[in-house]
């Protein structure tokens, strides 16, 4: 359906929004809750262009960055605590 | 294809992206950075499954993907259990930087040394079997 791909368009630019604040952020924590959000937002709209076109492939992309934005999240907070 | 099912599907996709918007101009917003991790739950809890829940839909009802539906109810409970992980450790990591939010603390539990023990050093290991 076509109105699913405007939605996956509209994440994206919610994505744009979120990487100023990757860029700019005074602390390493902020760049990190930045990097995940957009993790996250890239998932919805992979999972919206899945709808659009109607192949499954995109939801396996979907779960793999899912697991890896998680993984990446926890591991750099370990970092910068000091107890990795 | 059913309207009626489409609309329900639309309610739920837009509401998605109203919550995603809202945690997004959230994160830029904010004024510390313990707010703005409080903002980005906004996207990860409420804007994910809103989404979530019309794509389910949409590859039940209208697809009639059994596998698809299923690959989607995977990424929602893995979202959903694995980001309060995450911010749990990414706020800890905060504190422990030196990182404190623009008002003061009501309760700072993380301040006093005995309640932020650190492995190896003071915590008593207590396995099965060893109170013989």
């Amino acid at each position: 359906m076509t109105e699913y791909i405007y939605f996956a368009i509209f994440y994206i630019l919610c994505c744009f929004i979120v990487i100023w604040r990757l860029i700019k952020g005074p602390t390493a924590p902020d760049r990190l809750v930045a990097g995940d959000c957009v993790d996250v937002l890239t998932d919805m709209a992979l999972v919206l262009v899945a709808m659009f076109s109607g192949r499954g492939i995109y939801l396996d992309i979907a779960i793999v960055t899912a697991i890896l934005g998680f993984l990446s999240q926890v591991l750099i907070g370990k970092y910068l605590e000091g107890t990795l | 294809m059913n309207i009626v099912l489409r609309v329900i599907i639309d309610i739920f996709i837009v509401g998605g992206c109203f919550f995603a918007f809202a945690g997004a101009v959230g994160i830029v917003r904010m004024p510390d950075t313990f707010s703005r991790m409080q903002s980005s739950t906004n996207i990860t809890t409420l804007g994910v499954l809103l989404t979530l829940v019309g794509a389910f839909l949409y590859f039940l009802l209208v697809m009639h993907s059994w596998g698809s539906a299923a690959k989607v109810v995977v990424i929602g409970v893995l979202t959903v259990v694995a980001n309060p992980v995450g911010g749990h450790a990414v706020a800890r990591a905060a504190y422990r930087i030196g990182v404190r939010p623009k008002r003061e603390f009501v309760v700072d539990d993380l301040a006093d040394p005995a309640s932020c023990v650190e492995p190896g050093e003071q915590a008593e290991v207590v396995k099965e079997g060893d109170e013989a």
